[in-house]
C-alpha cells in the first residue's frame, strides 16, 4: 500500500465540480456521472493497443538512501563519511565504473547484468527545503510551477483518447496524488481481494444490483457523499471486470504480494497502461543498516514476483520506475542513519531499456550550501522521458515545461498488440446444466449456417443464455460432434484469444459423425474458438456443463465400473426408446447428494445412423445429442448428466436397433467439498512420435500425468482427450489408476482402421501416473491433457 | 432557546462519535452553549490505568500492541466523554509514534496515557510532555541524539509538523534545534527518558535570531512564549483543529479569531474547542457536508451505536486494512483526511469487514441485525439504520435499502441472507462514513 503522503482534497474537489458538470451537461438528471470521470462503470475493459508501453511507479516514500543502494565503491570519502554505514566493496555487488548496488538487491544486478536496468544518479530539484511533505508532493505533482491540486499521471490519465477505465489502477487502499488527475483519478484495488462485485451467487447479484440503486441519483449529502458512492460503484465494477486476479494465492509478504497483484492487473489484458505501488519506511535516521537491508530485500523480492508473472508480452512492453522523495545525507550521524537529503539514485528497469549508468554521480566535496549533495539531473526529465517513450504522451503538456529527455531507452517498444497470455488455470466446481444447444452450422446457430473450412479459426460465445451465466465462468464442458466432414482430420477448440494448442479434440475420417465430450476453459470475451484441421465439417456443441468459482458441485471419481450392457442381458434399444439406469446407492455413489454422473456410453452393433441423448429421468427429452452414429460403427463418448428422479438417468435412442454399453466413471457431489476442477490451456502429454510407435495387444503403458504442464503433484484426477488412431483390430482401451487392478468398464471401443476420441476422467494412481490398457491388436493412442482436479 | 436536532446531531458526530436518537433529544431543548459545556465537562471522564492485556508478560510484544489498540476501540466505544476520546485522537495523529519504528508497546501506552491526560488541558504542557516520552525519542531519532552528531529528524518535524508549519522557520533554526535537543535521551537500563549533560550541546546557537545556549525545552516555551512564534504556533493549531472538526482549508477569518481564544487563553484546549463549536461556520453546509470519517471514526461510530466491540468487530485489523491503523502511522504527519478514505479498494475492505462481523457473530446470534428478519418491512428498515446511529436517511439511502429488501424477502429460501446482506448494504451507506 501507499503511505498517506499528500492531501488530495484539492485535486478532488476540482475533479468533482467538473464531473457534476459534465453530469448535468451530459445527461440531464438521473444518471451519475463517476468520480472517476464516469466511465468505469459505463465502459468495458479493452486490452492495451498496438505499441502501447506499460509502467508500473513503485515509490519508495521516506527518502530512499541513493548511496546506499547504489554505492560508490571506489571513493574513499564514500568510506570516511559513511564509516560503518558503508557498503563495504567486497559486499557490493559490482556493476563497473567504481559502483557497487546493495548486497540485497541481487535481482536487480540480474537485470542489470542483462541490459534491464539504468541507473540515473544525482536526481532531485533545485531548492529542495528537506521537508518529507514538501518534496514528496514536489515529485508527485511534477508541475513546473508550485501547486498540489493534480499529480503527473493524473494529468497523463485526464488526457488519453481511449478512455479505459483500467488504464491507471492503484495497488492498495488509497490513492495517491501522483494518480489523481484534474478530472479522473486511478482506480484503486484493494489487495485483500475484491469484496465487491466478484460473485456471480445470485443472492450476492442481488445485493450488488441493490447498492447499485444507492448510485441512481446524486446523494443530497454533498461532494463527499458523491464520491463515497461512486466509489462503491466502482468497486463492484471492477469486482466484476478483474475476479480472476485473486483466484490463486498471492504472496503475504507486502511488497511481493502488491507487486504480483500488479503483474496480474497487466495480465489481465484489460487495458492496464500504469499501475502504482509503494513501500514505505526509507526514513532511516538511525539503526539504518538493519531496516535498509531488509527493504531493499524486499523490493528486490517485489521486483523477482513481478517478472515471474508478468507474461513476456507484457514484460516486453513494461517500464518499472522506482523513485523516492529525495536522497539522504552525505555523511552517516551519530544515531547510525543519515539525514534528508537531496540528490538521489533513480532506477528505471525493463527490457526496452538500454541498461547501464546515466547523469552524473554527485559529487562528495561540492556539497550546497546545507552540506547536501548537488542535483545533476532534474527529476523531471526522467518523467518527460517515460511520458514520451513508454505512454506516447507529450511531456510538455503535462510538465508544463520543456525539460530534457534522456536516452534511457534502446529503442521502440515492440510492435502491435501483445499476445495475450495463457488465462491461469482457475478452480471451479461443476454446474451440470440441461444441454443447450450453442452451435449447430447445419441451422446456422451460433455460426453463420456453413461448414466450418479448414484451417480457419471460428468463435463461438458460450455464455450467457440457457442455464450458464455471463460471467465467472471458468470453463465449459460441452458435447462437441462433427458430422459430413469432407476429408480425414480432426477438431481443435481451445480458449479464444490464446495461441492455437497442438492439441485435438476430435479426430475423424471423411463421412464419418463423431462426438466427443469437450472441456475448455472459456477465453476472451466468453468465446471458445474452434477449428477444423482439413476439408470442412459440419459442427454440433451442446453445454452440458460449466465449472464456476462461485460454487458447485466437485467430481469423486470412481474406479470405472460398468453399469449396463445390453448385450448381455436385454437386448439392443430400439428406435425411440428409452432405457433408465439408476446410478445412485451403487458401485459407491451415495443415495444422496449427487448432482450428476459422469458415464462413458459407447454404442455398438447399431442397424442403422442415429444419436443417443441422455438426460435426467424424469425430464423432458432436449433437442441435443449426447453420441451420434452410422450403421455399423461402434463409438464411444463420455457423457456428463444431471441425475434425474429417484436416482436414475434416461438413454433414447432416435432410430435403429443399437447396443448401449454404460460406465459409471465419477459422480458431482453437491456439498462441493471434494476436489475443484482446474480447466487448462490443452497440451499434448503423449503423442505416438515420443511413444515409440503403437502399443501392443494386451498390453499396458504408463504414462504420467502429475508435475507436468501446470498439473500439481496433488491432483486427484486428470482430464484427458484419448484417441486411437490406426488401430489394427477390433479392441477396446481401459484407463485407470497406476497400482489398482484392471477394471472391466472399457474407456474407448474401436475398430480397425479408425480414428476415435474420448474425454477420459482418469484417476490418479501410485506415482503420479495413470495405465492404459489395450485389448487387441496395436494401435497409435494420442493423449491431450486438458484438466484436473485437486 | 433550543437547538435543532440536526445541529445536535451533527455536533454530536464531530465532538464524538455520534449520538442515538434519544441522546439528541435530551439535549435539542438546551441551548447551544450549555450543550457545549456539556460535551465539555470531562469531571466524570475515568481515568484508565493500564490495560491488563497491554501489561500482561505472558503475551509477545505484538499481542500487547494490537490489545492496546482494541482496547483504545473500546474505551472510544463505551466513553461517557466522547470528546476526550475525539481530541486524544486528534493528538494521537499529531505528536505522533509509530509501532513499526519503535517496537514496543509499552512505550506507546505511555504516550497514550499522556495525550490522555493533556488532551483537554494546555497545549504547552502536553508538548513538553510528549517531547520527552520514550515513543517521541525513539521515533524521532532523538533517543541517542549526541552534541558529536546532533540528530535532524526530530528537530525538523517538530518545528514543521508539531508546532509552526513548512515556509515558518529556515534550516538554522533545524539545525540549531538539533542541537539543543542533543543528550535529551532515553536511558535504555530504567526505559525512561533522560538527560545526558555529556552529550548536550552547551554552545551557542541561533534560534530565530536570538544567539544562546538553548536547550530543548527552553526552545519549545520560546515557541510559546514569544509573541511572534507564539501566534504562528496558535494560527498552525487552530487550523488544523477546524480542519480536524469541521472541514480542510479553514476560512482565513475562523483561524485568525480561534488562534486569537487560543493566544488569549495562554493555550488551553478548552476554550478554543467552545470557541469553535460555537462558531456559525461550524453549522453551516460547507462544514456539515465537509468531513468525511477516518477509518477509526468510521468502526468507532459503529462500535458505540450497535453495542458492537472489539472482540466481535476487529477493529485492529480492518482500520489497518483501512489505511489507518492506530498506534502506526504511515509517517511522522498522521493520516490525510477526506478523499484519502474514498477509494473502490477501501469499499472492498469495508465490504469485508461487514461480512466478518456478520459471520463470527452470528454464529452465536449476536450479530446487531439478528432480531431484524422478524419486523416488517418499514420497521426493519427504521430499526436498523437507528441502530447503527443513522438518525436522519437520506431518500436514497432509504429507497435503495428498501429495494433489495423487498426482492429479498421475495425469493424463496434465502431468509438467512439477510442479517448478512442488510449489514454489508448498512455499512456501506454514505451516511456511515461522512463525519
Amino acid at each position: 500500500m501507499l503511505p498517506s503522503d499528500i492531501e488530495t482534497d484539492d485535486a478532488y474537489r476540482l475533479l468533482s465540480r467538473r464531473h457534476f458538470l459534465q453530469a448535468m451537461g451530459a445527461t440531464g438528471a438521473g444518471v451519475m456521472l463517476g468520480a472517476y470521470g464516469g466511465e468505469l462503470s459505463a465502459h468495458a475493459a479493452a486490452p492495451v493497443g498496438a505499441g502501447d508501453g506499460i509502467l508500473i511507479v513503485v515509490l519508495l516514500a521516506g527518502g530512499n538512501d541513493g548511496m546506499n543502494t547504489v554505492a560508490p565503491t571506489n571513493n574513499s570519502r564514500y568510506y570516511s563519511q559513511r564509516k560503518t554505514l558503508a557498503i563495504p566493496a567486497e559486499k557490493a555487488l559490482q556493476i563497473g565504473q567504481g559502483f557497487g548496488l546493495h548486497p540485497n538487491l541481487t535481482y536487480v544486478k540480474a537485470l542489470y547484468d542483462r541490459g534491464h536496468v539504468a541507473l540515473v544518479n544525482g536526481v532531485g530539484y533545485p531548492g529542495q527545503c528537506l521537508s518529507h511533505f514538501e518534496s514528496m508532493s514536489t515529485w508527485m505533482g511534477a508541475q513546473a510551477t508550485a501547486g498540489l491540486t493534480s499529480g503527473w499521471l493524473g494529468r497523463w490519465f485526464d488526457g488519453i483518447a481511449n478512455r479505459n477505465p483500467f488504464s491507471m489502477v492503484n495497488v492498495g487502499f488509497n490513492v495517491p496524488l501522483h494518480l489523481t488527475g484534474r478530472v479522473r483519478a486511478a482506480a484503486s484495488v484493494s489487495p485483500w481481494g475484491f469484496g465487491l462485485g466478484a460473485s456471480t451467487d445470485p443472492i450476492n447479484q442481488r445485493l450488488y444490483k441493490g447498492l447499485r440503486g444507492l448510485g441512481a441519483a446524486p446523494s443530497g449529502l454533498g461532494t463527499w457523499g458523491d464520491l463515497i458512492i461512486q466509489a462503491e460503484q466502482d468497486a463492484l465494477t471492477i469486482g466484476e471486470n478483474m475476479a480472476s486476479i485473486f483466484s490463486t494465492k498471492l504472496p503475504e509478504v507486502n511488497m511481493t504480494r502488491d507487486m504480483a497483484v500488479a503483474a496480474r492487473l497487466i495480465n489481465a489484458n484489460v487495458g492496464v497502461r500504469v499501475v502504482g505501488v509503494g513501500q514505505r519506511g526509507y526514513d532511516t535516521h538511525s539503526n539504518q543498516p538493519g531496516w535498509h537491508d531488509k527493504l531493499l530485500g524486499e523490493l528486490d523480492a517485489g521486483l523477482r514476483a513481478l517478472y515471474a508473472e508478468l507474461q513476456p508480452g507484457f514484460a516486453a512492453r513494461t517500464t518499472v520506475l522506482v523513485v523516492s522523495e529525495f536522497g539522504r545525507t552525505p555523511a552517516a550521524n551519530d544515531s547510525g542513519g543519515t539525514d534528508h537529503g537531496t540528490a538521489n539514485t533513480t532506477l528505471v528497469i525493463g527490457q526496452p531499456i538500454a541498461g547501464g549508468m546515466y547523469g552524473q554521480s554527485p559529487s562528495w566535496t561540492d556539497l550546497d550550501a546545507n552540506g547536501r549533495f548537488k542535483t545533476t539531473v532534474d527529476f523531471r526529465s526522467i518523467y518527460a522521458t517515460v511520458l514520451e517513450r513508454v505512454l506516447q504522451a507529450d511531456p510538455r503538456e503535462i510538465l508544463g515545461a520543456n525539460y530534457e529527455t534522456l536516452p534511457l531507452y534502446s529503442g521502440a517498444l515492440p510492435e502491435g498488440v501483445p499476445a495475450p497470455p495463457p488465462l491461469p488455470a482457475v478452480p471451479g466446481r461443476l454446474l451440470p446444466v440441461t444441454p443447450t444447444r450453442k452451435l449447430d452450422t447445419r441451422e446456422g446457430n451460433g455460426a453463420p449456417q456453413a461448414a466450418f473450412a479448414a484451417g480457419v479459426e471460428e468463435t463461438v460465445y458460450v455464455l450467457g443464455a440457457g442455464s450458464v451465466p455471463p460471467r465467472d465462468v471458468t470453463a465449459v464442458v460441452m458435447n462437441v460432434t462433427v458430422t459430413d466432414p469432407t476429408a480425414a482430420g480432426f477438431v481443435t477448440v481451445w480458449p479464444t484469444g490464446e495461441a492455437k494448442p497442438n492439441a485435438s479434440s476430435l479426430n475423424f475420417v471423411a463421412g464419418q459423425t463423431v462426438p466427443n465430450l469437450v472441456m475448455s476453459k472459456v477465453g476472451a470475451n466468453g468465446r471458445i474458438s474452434i477449428s477444423v484441421s482439413e476439408g470442412s465439417a459440419n459442427l454440433i456443441a451442446d453445454v452440458v456443463g460449466y465449472f464456476s468459482r462461485a460454487g458447485g458441485s466437485s467430481l469423486v471419481p470412481l474406479t470405472p465400473v460398468r453399469l449396463r450392457d445390453t448385450r448381455d442381458v436385454a437386448g439392443p434399444v430400439g428406435a425411440g426408446a428409452t432405457i433408465d439406469i439408476k446410478v445412485t446407492g451403487a458401485a459407491g455413489v451415495p443415495t444422496s447428494g449427487v448432482n450428476a454422473v459422469v458415464l462413458n456410453v459407447t454404442v455398438t452393433e447399431p442397424t442403422s445412423a442415429g444419436y443417443v441423448t441422455v438426460r435426467p429421468t424424469g425430464e423432458p427429452l432436449p433437442k441435443t445429442s449426447s453420441l451420434n452414429f452410422t450403421a455399423g460403427e461402434t463409438v464411444p463418448n463420455l457423457v456428463i448428466t444431471k441425475v434425474g428422479a429417484n436416482g436414475a438417468v434416461s438413454l433414447f435412442n432416435s432410430d435403429g436397433a443399437t447396443h448401449l454399453v454404460v460406465d459409471l466413471l465419477g459422480w458431482f457431489d453437491v456439498s462441493g467439498r471434494g476436489p475443484s476442477g482446474y480447466a487448462s490451456s490443452p497440451q499434448r502429454v503423449l503423442d505416438p512420435r515420443d511413444a515409440g510407435g503403437k502399443i501392443g495387444a494386451d498390453s499396458t503403458m504408463q504414462l504420467k500425468v502429475t508435475d507436468i504442464a501446470d498439473v500439481p503433484p496433488g491432483a486427484k484426477a486428470v482430464v484427458l482427450n484419448v484417441t486411437v488412431v490406426d488401430p489394427t483390430e477390433t479392441s477396446f482401451l481401459i484407463v485407470y489408476p497406476m497400482g489398482h487392478p484392471l477394471p472391466t468398464a472399457s474407456n474407448l471401443n474401436f475398430t480397425p482402421g479408425s480414428t476415435v476420441p474420448n474425454q477420459v476422467i482418469a484417476t490418479v494412481g501410485d506415482g503420479g501416473k495413470i495405465c492404459i490398457y489395450n485389448h487387441a491388436g496395436q494401435t497409435h493412442i494420442i493423449a491431450d491433457l486438458i484438466g484436473w482436479y485437486a | 432557546m433550543t437547538t435543532s436536532s440536526t445541529d445536535v446531531a451533527h455536533l454530536l458526530r464531530r465532538a464524538g462519535f455520534g449520538g442515538t436518537k434519544a441522546e439528541i433529544d435530551g439535549l435539542a431543548p438546551l441551548d447551544l452553549a450549555q450543550i457545549v459545556d456539556q460535551l465539555l465537562d470531562d469531571s466524570h471522564a475515568p481515568r484508565p490505568e493500564k490495560p491488563a492485556a497491554v501489561a500482561a508478560p505472558d503475551k509477545a510484544d505484538w499481542e500487547q500492541y494490537v490489545a492496546l489498540g482494541n482496547w483504545w476501540f473500546d474505551q472510544m466505544a463505551t466513553a461517557p466523554v466522547p470528546l476526550l476520546e475525539k481530541v486524544t485522537l486528534f493528538w494521537h495523529g499529531h505528536l505522533t509514534s509509530a509501532y513499526e519504528k519503535v517496537g514496543y508497546t509499552d512505550y506507546l501506552w505511555r504516550l497514550h496515557a499522556t495525550q490522555r491526560a493533556h488532551a483537554l488541558g494546555n497545549i504547552r504542557t502536553l508538548v513538553q510532555k510528549c517531547v520527552v516520552e520514550p515513543a517521541m525519542l525513539v521515533y524521532l531519532d532523538n533517543a541517542n541524539s549526541v552534541k558529536a552528531a546532533p540528530n535532524q529528524n526530530f528537530a525538523r518535524e517538530m518545528l514543521e509538523l508539531f508546532l509552526l508549519g513548512v515556509g515558518n522557520y529556515g534550516e538554522t533554526e533545524v539545525e540549531s534545534c538539533a542541537r539543543a535537543w542533543s543528550g535529551h535521551n532515553v536511558n535504555w537500563a530504567t526505559e525512561q527518558y533522560k538527560f545526558n549533560p555529556d552529550q548536550h550541546d552547551m554552545g551557542s546557537k541561533p534560534f530565530f535570531g536570538v544567539t544562546r545556549n538553548w536547550d530543548g525545552p527552553q526552545i519549545i516555551d520560546f515557541l510559546f512564549d514569544d509573541p511572534t512564534q507564539r501566534l504562528h504556533v496558535a494560527r498552525f493549531l487552530s487550523a488544523k483543529l477546524w480542519s480536524f472538526f469541521a472541514h480542510p482549508n479553514p476560512p482565513a477569518g475562523v483561524v485568525t479569531d480561534l488562534a486569537n481564544v487560543m493566544y488569549a487563553g495562554n493555550f488551553e484546549m478548552k476554550p478554543v474547542l467552545r470557541a469553535l463549536f460555537l462558531r456559525p461556520e461550524f453549522y453551516d453546509q460547507t462544514a456539515k457536508h465537509g468531513l468525511v470519517r477516518s477509518p477509526v471514526e468510521y468502526l468507532v461510530s459503529i462500535m458505540r451505536a450497535s453495542g458492537l466491540r472489539s472482540v466481535d468487530a476487529e477493529p485492529m485489523q480492518f482500520s489497518a486494512g483501512l489505511g489507518q491503523g492506530p498506534f502506526n502511522p504511515p509517517n511522522v504527519s498522521g493520516w490525510r483526511q477526506n478523499k484519502y478514505w474514498i477509494t473502490s479498494g477501501t469499499a472492498d475492505v469495508k465490504s469485508l469487514w461487514a461480512s466478518r462481523i456478520n459471520w463470527v457473530a452470528s454464529a452465536q446470534n449476536r450479530d446487531i441485525f439478528r432480531d431484524i428478519p422478524a419486523l416488517p418491512l418499514t420497521l426493519a428498515i427504521d430499526t436498523a439504520l437507528a441502530r447503527v446511529g443513522i438518525t436522519e436517511p437520506s431518500p436514497q439511502s432509504k429507497n435503495a435499502l428498501t429495494q433489495w429488501l423487498i426482492e429479498q424477502r421475495a425469493a424463496p429460501n434465502e431468509g438467512w441472507f439477510e442479517r448478512l446482506g442488510l449489514t454489508i448494504f448498512v455499512m456501506l451507506l454514505p451516511e456511515l462514513q461522512l463525519a
